[in-house]
């Protein structure tokens, strides 16, 4: 039990420090865990959104999704990282975003 | 959209495009000439809002031509009851931005004048315009004037924003080409109505495939006009490296042409399976990443440009829905979000003027030395944030009902989501800036002028007036989307 309480704490610091700017609170600290929130309420909207295209399938996403973004919090360093705006980094995200615009349509379409 | 009870050849839609281009030969020819430059840019600008309130509804033909054997063969403008309104708030809006671009005497330049000129030429053509060809060179117009408005700011890393904007105006305009490329291939009519008219005559199953290659690129202009997923940390750029009072026409240019491409997207491909939830899903996305990323930022001109970003994926679910009530819920969110954003960044502008270039974020304890400035800013973010009485809670509420209209109570909570966090933002800059004891004292001088201060008090009252009078606005747009909405899936 001790061990759990142990591993429980440990992670908390190791998101708490993630969050940390340089001061104990700050304007920049609400900003961050007020994003963190949002995204995992997001995430978890956007995997229940999944049932248009396939209810079954939307189950299994939003179970994944939700176990995904438990494990690899905090969230908000890594999105903030992807939504950079270098072109190498937009440009990535535009190839996938035409691959996936197409694929989605396709798919449905038959 | 048929839109057969207008007609007449109307000269004066015309005019609302040609005549910024003119001008802006002269303010460039005349640049510095600093006094003549001001004079004609603001009665042009006041002008335009006089030509928009006097044109009558109806069709311009460029070449006089009228229908010719059931086809359309002349450059086609459409000036409709939602055209007037968008047009309206677009030439108010340049009145201002036009009269705080000359306030700055250290910065005036025929240029920069002549660029906010064709930024409104090119926004009218894309609002107006109901032929393919034209669409395309409105966006490509547009595109390349909001890099030169950036790139002339002398902001330091405007020339980078600006440059990343044109290399991605190149995939996003040559993909807007093949598309038409292709819908001209299959009905043989550069006009839209034209080319719906044809659609309805043939049996998609035949060319599906190649509608969707079609549709894909058509979206990804829509998505670069508008700023949207995955475009949006370029375009936040744009609006946050030029000067805040040209952040004000470039908002406004980016949601009217978000809600005009949109339009045509919804008139040409909106029967296509799943294209209408591809575009929702993109939307939703937006609206979450800009008001993350929001959150995030510590200077309030970045905090806006990504709240514009943001909120264009509002607009763009109410598109997206596609329905006459989501539609006439997405064009009020536009049309609001233009004027409470247009609000605060003229708030910016004043801060920008009265303190110089200093960080948002190193300011404090305003409030005491600028009480209206503070009144105007803490009024724009809670319209902005959706509070009643304010504009932003009718339109907001009108797309959380579209959404459960829709059976997509998952789109209502995340509209709810953006519409809390959207306050945060705004509120942690607001505090931050005005109300907050400031570190060290600060000198300003006193309030920004009465120009800003009558802009900043319209702006407002127009908030306030659709947020108590919704039906007024509503009343202009419900036509379109009558005319445009289709049942959602």
């Amino acid at each position: 039990m001790a061990l759990v309480r142990e591993a429980i704490y440990e992670f908390i610091k190791k998101i708490a420090a993630l969050f940390y700017r340089g001061e104990g609170f700050s304007s920049a600290m609400v900003g961050y865990a007020t994003g963190e929130l949002q995204l995992f309420a997001f995430f978890i909207l956007l995997a229940a959104l999944f049932r248009i295209f396939s209810l079954p399938l939307g189950v299994v996403v939003l179970f994944a999704v939700a176990g995904l973004a438990l494990y690899l919090a905090p969230l908000v360093g890594v999105f903030e990282r992807e939504n950079s705006s270098n072109v190498n980094v937009v440009l990535f995200w535009v190839a996938l975003y035409l691959a996936a615009l197409m694929v989605i349509p396709l798919w449905g379409g038959g | 959209m048929t839109m057969t009870y207008y007609e007449a050849n109307q000269p004066l839609i015309a005019l609302i495009v040609v005549l910024p281009i003119l001008v802006a030969i002269f303010l460039n020819l005349f640049h510095r000439r600093s006094v003549f430059t001001k004079w004609l840019s603001v009665a042009t600008a006041a002008l335009l809002i006089v030509i928009t309130l006097a044109c009558g509804y109806g069709y311009h033909w460029f070449t006089g031509h009228p229908i010719f054997a059931g086809f359309r063969l002349a450059l086609e403008y459409l000036f409709g009851p939602y055209h007037k309104l968008a047009v309206f708030i677009m030439s108010l809006i340049l009145l201002f931005v036009v009269l705080a671009a000359n306030l700055d005497v250290r910065r005036i330049s025929g240029v920069h004048l002549a660029m906010l000129m064709l930024c409104f030429s090119a926004t009218a053509m894309a609002v107006m315009v109901n032929d393919l060809y034209h669409l395309w060179i409105a966006v490509e117009v547009a595109s390349l004037i909001v890099a030169g408005i950036v790139a002339v700011s002398g902001e330091p890393g405007s020339h980078r924003a600006a440059l990343k904007y044109t290399f991605l105006a190149g995939l996003a305009g040559a993909g807007l080409a093949v598309s038409l490329a292709i819908l001209l291939g299959i009905t043989g009519a550069s006009n839209i109505t034209d080319a719906i008219n044809v659609l309805k005559t043939m049996n998609i199953a035949d060319f599906s495939i190649t509608m969707y290659v079609a549709y894909a690129f058509f979206v990804f202009a829509w998505v670069y006009v508008g700023g949207m997923v995955p475009i949006h940390p370029i375009k936040a750029d744009v609006y946050r490296y030029s000067l805040p009072h040209a952040a004000v026409l470039l908002q406004t240019q980016a949601k009217l042409m978000l809600v005009a491409v949109g339009l045509i997207i919804l008139r040409l491909f909106g029967f296509l399976p799943y294209a209408r939830e591809a575009m929702l899903v993109l939307s939703i996305i937006t609206a979450v990443t800009g008001v993350v990323l929001a959150l995030l930022q510590e200077d309030f001109r970045h905090v806006l440009a990504y709240l514009v970003v943001s909120h264009g994926g509002l607009v763009g679910i109410g598109i997206s829905l596609g329905t006459p009530y989501a539609l006439s819920a997405g064009i009020f969110q536009a049309i609001n979000d233009i004027l409470y954003m247009s609000l605060l960044f003229l708030v910016c502008e004043a801060l920008l003027i009265q303190l110089g270039r200093a960080p948002t974020s190193t300011l404090g304890g305003l409030a005491s030395q600028m009480p209206k400035l503070t009144v105007f800013a803490i009024l724009g973010g809670l319209a902005a944030s959706g509070v009643p009485p304010f504009n932003g809670f009718q339109s907001e509420l009108m797309l959380i009902n579209a959404s459960l209209k829709a059976n997509l109570p998952e789109v209502a909570v995340v509209i709810l989501l953006v519409s809390i966090t959207t306050f945060i933002a705004i509120f942690k800059s607001i505090y931050t800036i005005f109300l907050r004891p400031a570190a060290q004292p600060i000198k300003s001088e006193g309030e920004p002028s009465s120009h800003l201060l009558v802009a900043l008090f319209v702006l407002t009252v127009i908030c306030l007036l659709f947020g108590v009078v919704p039906q007024l606005p509503l009343s202009f747009i419900s036509p379109i989307a009558l005319e445009v909405g289709l049942a959602w899936p």
